[in-house]
Protein backbone atom coordinates (compact mmCIF):
# COMPACT_ATOMS: atom_id res chain seq x y z
CA UNK A 1 0.00 0.00 0.00
CA UNK A 2 1.31 3.44 -0.86
CA UNK A 3 2.48 5.99 1.64
CA UNK A 4 -0.50 7.97 2.77
CA UNK A 5 1.42 11.23 3.13
CA UNK A 6 2.32 11.11 -0.57
CA UNK A 7 -1.17 10.47 -1.88
CA UNK A 8 -2.44 13.28 -4.08
CA UNK A 9 -5.90 13.42 -2.48
CA UNK A 10 -4.41 13.66 1.00
CA UNK A 11 -1.94 16.37 0.00
CA UNK A 12 -4.75 18.27 -1.76
CA UNK A 13 -7.03 18.04 1.27
CA UNK A 14 -4.31 19.38 3.57
CA UNK A 15 -3.61 22.20 1.16
CA UNK A 16 -7.29 23.09 0.85
CA UNK A 17 -7.53 23.23 4.62
CA UNK A 18 -4.64 25.70 4.55
CA UNK A 19 -2.30 23.31 6.35
CA UNK A 20 1.44 22.94 5.97
CA UNK A 21 3.96 20.21 6.72
CA UNK A 22 3.34 16.47 6.68
CA UNK A 23 -0.23 16.34 5.31
CA UNK A 24 -1.36 13.37 7.40
CA UNK A 25 -0.08 14.81 10.65
CA UNK A 26 -1.39 18.26 9.70
CA UNK A 27 -4.93 17.03 9.00
CA UNK A 28 -4.96 14.89 12.14
CA UNK A 29 -3.78 17.88 14.19
CA UNK A 30 -6.41 20.06 12.52
CA UNK A 31 -9.09 17.66 13.76
CA UNK A 32 -7.53 17.30 17.19
CA UNK A 33 -7.34 21.08 17.58
CA UNK A 34 -10.96 21.48 16.56
CA UNK A 35 -12.02 18.94 19.16
CA UNK A 36 -9.64 20.45 21.69
CA UNK A 37 -11.30 23.85 21.28
CA UNK A 38 -14.75 22.39 21.80
CA UNK A 39 -13.60 20.41 24.82
CA UNK A 40 -11.92 23.47 26.33
CA UNK A 41 -15.06 25.55 25.88
CA UNK A 42 -17.17 22.80 27.42
CA UNK A 43 -15.02 22.27 30.48
CA UNK A 44 -14.24 18.86 31.91
CA UNK A 45 -14.95 16.03 29.51
CA UNK A 46 -14.70 12.89 31.58
CA UNK A 47 -15.21 10.02 29.17
CA UNK A 48 -14.85 9.21 25.52
CA UNK A 49 -18.62 8.78 25.33
CA UNK A 50 -19.08 12.34 26.60
CA UNK A 51 -16.45 13.57 24.14
CA UNK A 52 -18.21 11.85 21.26
CA UNK A 53 -21.51 13.44 22.25
CA UNK A 54 -19.88 16.87 22.50
CA UNK A 55 -18.29 16.52 19.06
CA UNK A 56 -21.48 15.15 17.54
CA UNK A 57 -23.44 18.10 18.95
CA UNK A 58 -21.03 20.55 17.35
CA UNK A 59 -21.25 18.76 14.05
CA UNK A 60 -25.05 18.50 14.28
CA UNK A 61 -24.65 14.77 13.97
CA UNK A 62 -26.79 12.01 15.40
CA UNK A 63 -26.03 8.31 15.31
CA UNK A 64 -28.37 5.48 14.47
CA UNK A 65 -27.14 1.96 15.11
CA UNK A 66 -28.41 -1.03 13.20
CA UNK A 67 -28.14 -4.09 15.43
CA UNK A 68 -30.77 -6.16 13.61
CA UNK A 69 -32.82 -6.15 10.44
CA UNK A 70 -35.73 -4.87 12.51
CA UNK A 71 -33.59 -1.92 13.58
CA UNK A 72 -32.91 -1.16 9.96
CA UNK A 73 -36.61 -1.15 9.08
CA UNK A 74 -37.36 1.08 12.06
CA UNK A 75 -34.71 3.60 11.01
CA UNK A 76 -35.84 3.58 7.38
CA UNK A 77 -39.45 4.18 8.43
CA UNK A 78 -38.51 6.88 10.93
CA UNK A 79 -36.72 9.04 8.39
CA UNK A 80 -38.79 8.28 5.30
CA UNK A 81 -41.88 9.48 7.13
CA UNK A 82 -40.00 12.73 7.75
CA UNK A 83 -39.46 13.15 4.01
CA UNK A 84 -35.88 11.83 3.97
CA UNK A 85 -36.45 9.38 1.17
CA UNK A 86 -32.79 8.54 0.66
CA UNK A 87 -33.04 6.42 3.80
CA UNK A 88 -35.09 3.96 1.76
CA UNK A 89 -31.82 2.99 0.05
CA UNK A 90 -30.26 1.87 3.33
CA UNK A 91 -31.34 -1.73 2.78
CA UNK A 92 -29.06 -1.81 -0.27
CA UNK A 93 -26.41 0.61 0.90
CA UNK A 94 -25.64 -1.36 4.05
CA UNK A 95 -24.37 -4.37 2.18
CA UNK A 96 -21.99 -6.96 3.62
CA UNK A 97 -18.91 -4.81 3.10
CA UNK A 98 -20.28 -1.48 4.35
CA UNK A 99 -19.80 -0.56 8.00
CA UNK A 100 -21.51 2.79 8.06
CA UNK A 101 -22.53 5.85 6.15
CA UNK A 102 -23.51 9.42 6.85
CA UNK A 103 -26.50 11.14 5.31
CA UNK A 104 -27.09 14.86 5.16
CA UNK A 105 -30.73 15.54 5.86
CA UNK A 106 -32.81 17.73 3.59
CA UNK A 107 -35.42 18.55 6.16
CA UNK A 108 -34.00 19.49 9.52
CA UNK A 109 -34.11 22.48 11.76
CA UNK A 110 -30.75 23.92 12.74
CA UNK A 111 -31.93 23.97 16.34
CA UNK A 112 -32.58 20.23 16.27
CA UNK A 113 -28.95 19.38 15.77
CA UNK A 114 -29.55 16.51 13.39
CA UNK A 115 -28.32 17.88 10.11
CA UNK A 116 -26.31 14.69 9.63
CA UNK A 117 -27.30 11.14 10.48
CA UNK A 118 -24.56 8.52 10.72
CA UNK A 119 -25.99 5.03 10.34
CA UNK A 120 -23.65 2.46 11.85
CA UNK A 121 -24.14 -1.17 10.89
CA UNK A 122 -23.54 -3.28 14.00
CA UNK A 123 -25.00 -6.51 12.69
CA UNK A 124 -22.90 -9.64 13.04
CA UNK A 125 -19.15 -9.26 12.85
CA UNK A 126 -19.48 -5.59 11.95
CA UNK A 127 -20.24 -4.88 15.61
CA UNK A 128 -16.53 -5.12 16.41
CA UNK A 129 -15.91 -2.09 14.19
CA UNK A 130 -18.64 -0.01 15.76
CA UNK A 131 -16.42 2.27 17.84
CA UNK A 132 -14.01 3.17 15.07
CA UNK A 133 -16.75 3.48 12.45
CA UNK A 134 -18.48 6.12 14.57
CA UNK A 135 -15.26 8.11 14.84
CA UNK A 136 -14.57 7.52 11.16
CA UNK A 137 -17.86 9.20 10.26
CA UNK A 138 -17.02 12.04 12.65
CA UNK A 139 -13.65 12.44 10.93
CA UNK A 140 -15.38 12.97 7.60
CA UNK A 141 -17.50 15.75 9.04
CA UNK A 142 -14.54 17.42 10.75
CA UNK A 143 -12.92 18.04 7.39
CA UNK A 144 -16.18 18.28 5.57
CA UNK A 145 -16.25 21.77 4.16
CA UNK A 146 -13.42 21.09 1.80
CA UNK A 147 -13.78 17.40 1.45
CA UNK A 148 -17.40 17.21 0.40
CA UNK A 149 -16.72 18.38 -3.11
CA UNK A 150 -15.01 15.12 -3.83
CA UNK A 151 -17.78 13.03 -2.39
CA UNK A 152 -17.33 10.25 -1.01
CA UNK A 153 -18.24 6.72 -1.82
CA UNK A 154 -14.94 5.23 -1.09
CA UNK A 155 -13.42 1.99 0.03
CA UNK A 156 -10.87 1.32 2.71
CA UNK A 157 -8.25 1.27 -0.06
CA UNK A 158 -8.92 4.90 -0.88
CA UNK A 159 -6.34 7.34 0.51
CA UNK A 160 -8.95 9.64 2.00
CA UNK A 161 -10.65 6.69 3.71
CA UNK A 162 -7.30 5.58 5.09
CA UNK A 163 -6.75 9.11 6.32
CA UNK A 164 -10.18 9.10 7.97
CA UNK A 165 -9.29 5.82 9.68
CA UNK A 166 -6.05 7.40 10.87
CA UNK A 167 -7.95 10.41 12.22
CA UNK A 168 -10.57 8.15 13.81
CA UNK A 169 -7.86 6.13 15.54
CA UNK A 170 -6.35 9.30 16.96
CA UNK A 171 -9.40 11.29 18.01
CA UNK A 172 -11.27 8.20 19.20
CA UNK A 173 -8.38 7.72 21.61
CA UNK A 174 -8.27 11.38 22.53
CA UNK A 175 -5.02 11.95 24.35
CA UNK A 176 -6.31 13.96 27.34
CA UNK A 177 -8.66 11.04 28.12
CA UNK A 178 -6.64 8.10 26.87
CA UNK A 179 -3.24 9.20 28.19
CA UNK A 180 -4.11 8.93 31.91
CA UNK A 181 -5.77 5.52 31.41
CA UNK A 182 -2.76 4.26 29.50
CA UNK A 183 -0.36 5.56 32.16
CA UNK A 184 -2.39 3.97 34.96
CA UNK A 185 -2.69 0.54 33.35
CA UNK A 186 0.69 0.28 31.65
CA UNK A 187 3.54 0.96 34.01
CA UNK A 188 6.52 -0.55 32.22
CA UNK A 189 7.58 -2.17 28.95
CA UNK A 190 6.94 -4.54 27.35
CA UNK A 191 3.36 -3.92 26.35
CA UNK A 192 1.33 -7.12 26.67
CA UNK A 193 -2.02 -8.10 25.20
CA UNK A 194 -3.54 -8.51 28.65
CA UNK A 195 -2.54 -4.91 29.40
CA UNK A 196 -4.14 -3.75 26.15
CA UNK A 197 -7.35 -5.51 27.17
CA UNK A 198 -7.25 -3.87 30.61
CA UNK A 199 -6.76 -0.48 28.96
CA UNK A 200 -9.65 -1.16 26.57
CA UNK A 201 -12.02 -1.98 29.41
CA UNK A 202 -10.90 1.01 31.46
CA UNK A 203 -11.04 3.47 28.56
CA UNK A 204 -14.09 2.35 26.63
CA UNK A 205 -15.43 -1.16 26.62
CA UNK A 206 -17.14 -0.47 23.30
CA UNK A 207 -13.79 0.09 21.61
CA UNK A 208 -12.45 -2.93 19.79
CA UNK A 209 -9.36 -4.74 20.98
CA UNK A 210 -7.66 -4.03 17.67
CA UNK A 211 -8.27 -0.28 17.74
CA UNK A 212 -7.11 -0.12 21.36
CA UNK A 213 -4.03 -2.13 20.49
CA UNK A 214 -3.08 0.37 17.79
CA UNK A 215 -3.71 3.28 20.13
CA UNK A 216 -1.35 1.71 22.70
CA UNK A 217 1.17 0.83 20.01
CA UNK A 218 1.16 4.42 18.80
CA UNK A 219 1.57 5.78 22.29
CA UNK A 220 4.45 3.54 23.39
CA UNK A 221 7.71 5.42 23.81
CA UNK A 222 9.71 2.21 23.37
CA UNK A 223 9.92 0.18 20.15
CA UNK A 224 6.99 -2.08 19.30
CA UNK A 225 6.39 -3.87 16.03
CA UNK A 226 2.89 -5.21 15.52
CA UNK A 227 3.07 -8.39 13.43
CA UNK A 228 0.42 -10.43 11.69
CA UNK A 229 1.62 -13.85 10.52
CA UNK A 230 -0.26 -16.11 8.15
CA UNK A 231 0.32 -18.97 5.73
CA UNK A 232 1.66 -17.37 2.57
CA UNK A 233 3.80 -17.97 -0.46
CA UNK A 234 6.98 -16.10 -1.24
CA UNK A 235 6.25 -12.93 -3.19
CA UNK A 236 7.58 -14.30 -6.47
CA UNK A 237 5.73 -17.60 -5.94
CA UNK A 238 2.56 -15.61 -5.40
CA UNK A 239 3.15 -13.61 -8.57
CA UNK A 240 3.78 -16.71 -10.64
CA UNK A 241 0.77 -18.49 -9.23
CA UNK A 242 -1.35 -15.59 -10.41
CA UNK A 243 0.29 -15.43 -13.80
CA UNK A 244 0.32 -17.61 -16.86
CA UNK A 245 3.61 -19.09 -15.64
CA UNK A 246 1.63 -21.21 -13.23
CA UNK A 247 2.36 -24.22 -15.40
CA UNK A 248 6.04 -24.05 -14.36
CA UNK A 249 4.99 -25.22 -10.91
CA UNK A 250 3.28 -28.37 -12.07
CA UNK A 251 6.16 -30.62 -11.10
CA UNK A 252 7.22 -28.79 -7.99
CA UNK A 253 4.37 -26.70 -6.62
CA UNK A 254 5.25 -24.09 -4.00
CA UNK A 255 4.28 -24.68 -0.40
CA UNK A 256 2.75 -21.93 1.70
CA UNK A 257 4.71 -21.24 4.87
CA UNK A 258 4.08 -19.13 7.94
CA UNK A 259 5.19 -15.66 6.91
CA UNK A 260 4.86 -12.10 8.10
CA UNK A 261 1.70 -10.74 6.49
CA UNK A 262 2.11 -7.25 7.85
CA UNK A 263 4.53 -5.59 10.23
CA UNK A 264 3.71 -2.16 11.64
CA UNK A 265 6.44 -0.41 13.64
CA UNK A 266 5.58 2.43 16.01
CA UNK A 267 7.50 5.69 15.80
CA UNK A 268 10.06 4.60 18.37
CA UNK A 269 10.77 1.41 16.39
CA UNK A 270 11.19 3.44 13.19
CA UNK A 271 13.56 5.84 14.94
CA UNK A 272 15.71 2.95 16.20
CA UNK A 273 15.51 0.86 13.00
CA UNK A 274 13.89 -1.94 15.00
CA UNK A 275 12.01 -3.90 12.40
CA UNK A 276 10.45 -7.08 11.14
CA UNK A 277 10.08 -7.34 7.38
CA UNK A 278 6.79 -8.22 5.65
CA UNK A 279 6.68 -11.55 3.86
CA UNK A 280 9.76 -13.01 5.56
CA UNK A 281 9.40 -16.52 6.97
CA UNK A 282 8.66 -16.93 10.63
CA UNK A 283 11.32 -19.35 11.95
CA UNK A 284 10.13 -22.60 13.49
CA UNK A 285 11.76 -21.72 16.79
CA UNK A 286 9.80 -18.50 17.11
CA UNK A 287 7.09 -18.07 19.71
CA UNK A 288 4.79 -17.16 16.83
CA UNK A 289 5.49 -20.35 14.89
CA UNK A 290 5.15 -22.57 17.97
CA UNK A 291 1.78 -21.01 18.75
CA UNK A 292 0.64 -21.53 15.18
CA UNK A 293 1.61 -25.20 15.37
CA UNK A 294 -0.07 -25.81 18.73
CA UNK A 295 -3.77 -26.38 18.10
CA UNK A 296 -4.56 -26.39 21.80
CA UNK A 297 -3.06 -22.99 22.64
CA UNK A 298 -4.62 -19.59 22.05
CA UNK A 299 -1.73 -17.42 23.13
CA UNK A 300 1.94 -17.61 23.97
CA UNK A 301 4.79 -15.32 24.92
CA UNK A 302 8.51 -15.53 25.49
CA UNK A 303 11.99 -14.37 24.56
CA UNK A 304 13.77 -15.15 21.33
CA UNK A 305 16.49 -13.74 19.10
CA UNK A 306 15.60 -11.86 15.93
CA UNK A 307 18.85 -13.14 14.42
CA UNK A 308 17.07 -16.44 13.76
CA UNK A 309 14.62 -14.68 11.42
CA UNK A 310 16.19 -15.31 8.01
CA UNK A 311 15.53 -13.95 4.55
CA UNK A 312 15.43 -16.25 1.54
CA UNK A 313 18.89 -15.01 0.49
CA UNK A 314 20.35 -16.37 3.74
CA UNK A 315 20.77 -13.03 5.50
CA UNK A 316 18.91 -12.37 8.71
CA UNK A 317 17.54 -9.65 10.94
CA UNK A 318 20.06 -8.12 13.38
CA UNK A 319 21.03 -10.24 16.36
CA UNK A 320 18.75 -8.92 19.10
CA UNK A 321 16.90 -10.41 22.05
CA UNK A 322 13.19 -9.64 21.84
CA UNK A 323 10.04 -10.30 23.81
CA UNK A 324 7.16 -11.69 21.76
CA UNK A 325 3.56 -11.74 22.90
CA UNK A 326 1.34 -13.63 20.45
CA UNK A 327 -2.25 -14.75 20.17
CA UNK A 328 -4.44 -16.41 17.58
CA UNK A 329 -6.90 -14.36 15.57
CA UNK A 330 -8.73 -16.65 13.18
CA UNK A 331 -6.23 -18.08 10.70
CA UNK A 332 -3.62 -15.54 11.65
CA UNK A 333 -1.29 -15.02 14.55
CA UNK A 334 -1.07 -11.46 15.84
CA UNK A 335 1.96 -10.52 17.87
CA UNK A 336 3.84 -7.68 19.44
CA UNK A 337 7.61 -7.82 19.12
CA UNK A 338 9.61 -5.61 21.48
CA UNK A 339 13.21 -5.39 22.67
CA UNK A 340 13.70 -7.72 25.64
CA UNK A 341 16.03 -5.40 27.53
CA UNK B 1 -29.52 42.89 10.65
CA UNK B 2 -26.27 41.20 11.68
CA UNK B 3 -23.05 43.06 10.98
CA UNK B 4 -19.98 41.79 9.13
CA UNK B 5 -18.36 41.03 12.46
CA UNK B 6 -21.36 39.09 13.69
CA UNK B 7 -21.41 37.00 10.52
CA UNK B 8 -17.71 36.24 10.96
CA UNK B 9 -18.24 35.21 14.58
CA UNK B 10 -21.25 33.06 13.68
CA UNK B 11 -19.33 31.19 11.01
CA UNK B 12 -16.24 30.87 13.23
CA UNK B 13 -18.36 29.32 15.96
CA UNK B 14 -19.97 26.96 13.47
CA UNK B 15 -16.50 25.75 12.55
CA UNK B 16 -15.53 25.47 16.20
CA UNK B 17 -12.56 27.77 15.67
CA UNK B 18 -11.04 30.06 18.25
CA UNK B 19 -10.25 33.65 17.39
CA UNK B 20 -6.58 32.64 17.54
CA UNK B 21 -7.07 29.97 14.92
CA UNK B 22 -9.06 32.14 12.53
CA UNK B 23 -6.65 35.04 12.98
CA UNK B 24 -3.71 32.78 12.14
CA UNK B 25 -5.39 31.28 9.10
CA UNK B 26 -6.49 34.67 7.77
CA UNK B 27 -3.17 36.38 8.54
CA UNK B 28 -4.58 39.04 10.88
CA UNK B 29 -3.94 39.72 14.55
CA UNK B 30 -6.25 38.31 17.18
CA UNK B 31 -6.94 41.79 18.56
CA UNK B 32 -7.91 43.04 15.12
CA UNK B 33 -10.24 40.08 14.66
CA UNK B 34 -11.75 40.61 18.10
CA UNK B 35 -12.41 44.28 17.34
CA UNK B 36 -13.84 43.37 13.96
CA UNK B 37 -16.23 40.81 15.44
CA UNK B 38 -17.34 43.38 18.01
CA UNK B 39 -17.95 46.06 15.40
CA UNK B 40 -15.15 48.29 16.64
CA UNK B 41 -13.03 48.23 13.50
CA UNK B 42 -13.55 48.63 9.78
CA UNK B 43 -11.94 46.21 7.42
CA UNK B 44 -10.44 46.55 3.94
CA UNK B 45 -11.60 44.45 1.03
CA UNK B 46 -8.34 42.50 0.82
CA UNK B 47 -8.48 41.45 4.45
CA UNK B 48 -12.16 40.66 4.25
CA UNK B 49 -11.47 38.54 1.20
CA UNK B 50 -8.83 36.59 3.15
CA UNK B 51 -11.26 36.01 6.02
CA UNK B 52 -14.06 34.98 3.65
CA UNK B 53 -11.75 32.53 1.90
CA UNK B 54 -10.65 30.73 5.05
CA UNK B 55 -14.24 30.64 6.32
CA UNK B 56 -15.44 29.23 2.98
CA UNK B 57 -17.91 32.10 2.61
CA UNK B 58 -18.49 34.39 -0.35
CA UNK B 59 -17.34 37.98 -0.05
CA UNK B 60 -20.85 39.12 -0.94
CA UNK B 61 -22.35 37.16 1.91
CA UNK B 62 -19.87 38.51 4.43
CA UNK B 63 -20.49 42.09 3.34
CA UNK B 64 -24.27 42.01 2.89
CA UNK B 65 -25.52 38.81 4.50
CA UNK B 66 -27.84 38.43 1.55
CA UNK B 67 -26.35 35.55 -0.34
CA UNK B 68 -26.19 31.88 0.50
CA UNK B 69 -23.55 31.08 3.03
CA UNK B 70 -21.40 29.20 0.59
CA UNK B 71 -20.04 29.90 -2.81
CA UNK B 72 -22.65 29.67 -5.54
CA UNK B 73 -23.25 26.09 -6.52
CA UNK B 74 -21.50 25.01 -9.64
CA UNK B 75 -23.43 23.74 -12.61
CA UNK B 76 -25.03 20.39 -11.92
CA UNK B 77 -23.35 17.59 -13.80
CA UNK B 78 -25.29 14.41 -14.33
CA UNK B 79 -22.92 11.42 -14.19
CA UNK B 80 -22.82 9.50 -17.45
CA UNK B 81 -24.02 6.35 -15.70
CA UNK B 82 -27.12 8.17 -14.41
CA UNK B 83 -27.83 9.74 -17.79
CA UNK B 84 -27.61 6.31 -19.41
CA UNK B 85 -29.87 4.77 -16.80
CA UNK B 86 -32.39 7.63 -17.05
CA UNK B 87 -32.61 7.23 -20.80
CA UNK B 88 -33.03 3.47 -20.56
CA UNK B 89 -35.59 3.61 -17.74
CA UNK B 90 -37.51 6.50 -19.28
CA UNK B 91 -37.37 8.69 -16.21
CA UNK B 92 -37.59 12.45 -16.53
CA UNK B 93 -34.71 14.89 -16.18
CA UNK B 94 -36.30 16.17 -12.99
CA UNK B 95 -36.45 12.66 -11.55
CA UNK B 96 -32.83 12.05 -12.53
CA UNK B 97 -31.85 15.24 -10.75
CA UNK B 98 -33.77 14.12 -7.67
CA UNK B 99 -31.95 10.79 -7.72
CA UNK B 100 -28.63 12.59 -7.96
CA UNK B 101 -29.53 14.90 -5.09
CA UNK B 102 -30.49 11.92 -2.95
CA UNK B 103 -27.28 10.13 -3.77
CA UNK B 104 -25.33 13.25 -2.84
CA UNK B 105 -27.02 13.31 0.54
CA UNK B 106 -24.84 10.30 1.36
CA UNK B 107 -21.79 12.28 2.36
CA UNK B 108 -19.60 9.49 3.70
CA UNK B 109 -19.52 5.79 3.23
CA UNK B 110 -17.20 3.34 5.02
CA UNK B 111 -16.69 0.13 3.14
CA UNK B 112 -14.08 -2.59 2.87
CA UNK B 113 -14.46 -3.19 -0.84
CA UNK B 114 -12.86 -1.28 -3.65
CA UNK B 115 -15.56 0.32 -5.74
CA UNK B 116 -17.86 3.08 -6.37
CA UNK B 117 -17.02 6.44 -7.63
CA UNK B 118 -20.22 8.35 -8.25
CA UNK B 119 -20.23 7.19 -11.84
CA UNK B 120 -20.29 3.54 -10.70
CA UNK B 121 -23.41 3.78 -8.57
CA UNK B 122 -25.99 1.12 -9.33
CA UNK B 123 -28.67 3.61 -10.33
CA UNK B 124 -31.16 0.88 -11.11
CA UNK B 125 -30.98 -0.40 -7.55
CA UNK B 126 -30.97 3.13 -6.14
CA UNK B 127 -34.02 4.04 -8.24
CA UNK B 128 -35.90 0.90 -7.21
CA UNK B 129 -35.42 1.82 -3.54
CA UNK B 130 -36.84 5.34 -3.86
CA UNK B 131 -39.10 5.27 -6.92
CA UNK B 132 -42.27 5.42 -4.85
CA UNK B 133 -41.17 8.81 -3.56
CA UNK B 134 -40.12 10.40 -6.84
CA UNK B 135 -42.44 13.06 -8.21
Amino acid sequence: MSRLDQEHDVVALARELGLRGDPVEAVVRFCEEKIGCWAADFGAVESVAALEQLVADHLQLVFEEVCSDDDLERIVAKYVTQGEYVFATLRDELGPATFGLTIKRKHCGLELGDKYVAVIDCRGEKASRRFLTRWHEIAHLLVLEKELDALVRRSSHDPIERLMDEIAGRIGFYEPLFGPVFAREHRHAPLEFKTVEAIRVAYCDKASFQSTLFACHRRMSTPVVYVEAEMKYKADEERRLRSKQRRFFQDDPPVAKLRVGSAVPNQSAIDRDFRVVPNMRVPEGSVIHKLHSDSSAEQASGRENLGSWEFSDGSSLPDREVWVDARKAGDRIIAMVQPAD
Amino acid sequence: MPSVGERIRKRRNELGWTQDLLATKAGVSKSFLSDLENGKRNVGADTLYDIARVLSLSLDYLMTGKEGETEPASEVQIPASLATFAARAGISFRQALTLLEMQQQIVAHRSSTKKEKLDKVDWQKFYEAVKDFLQ
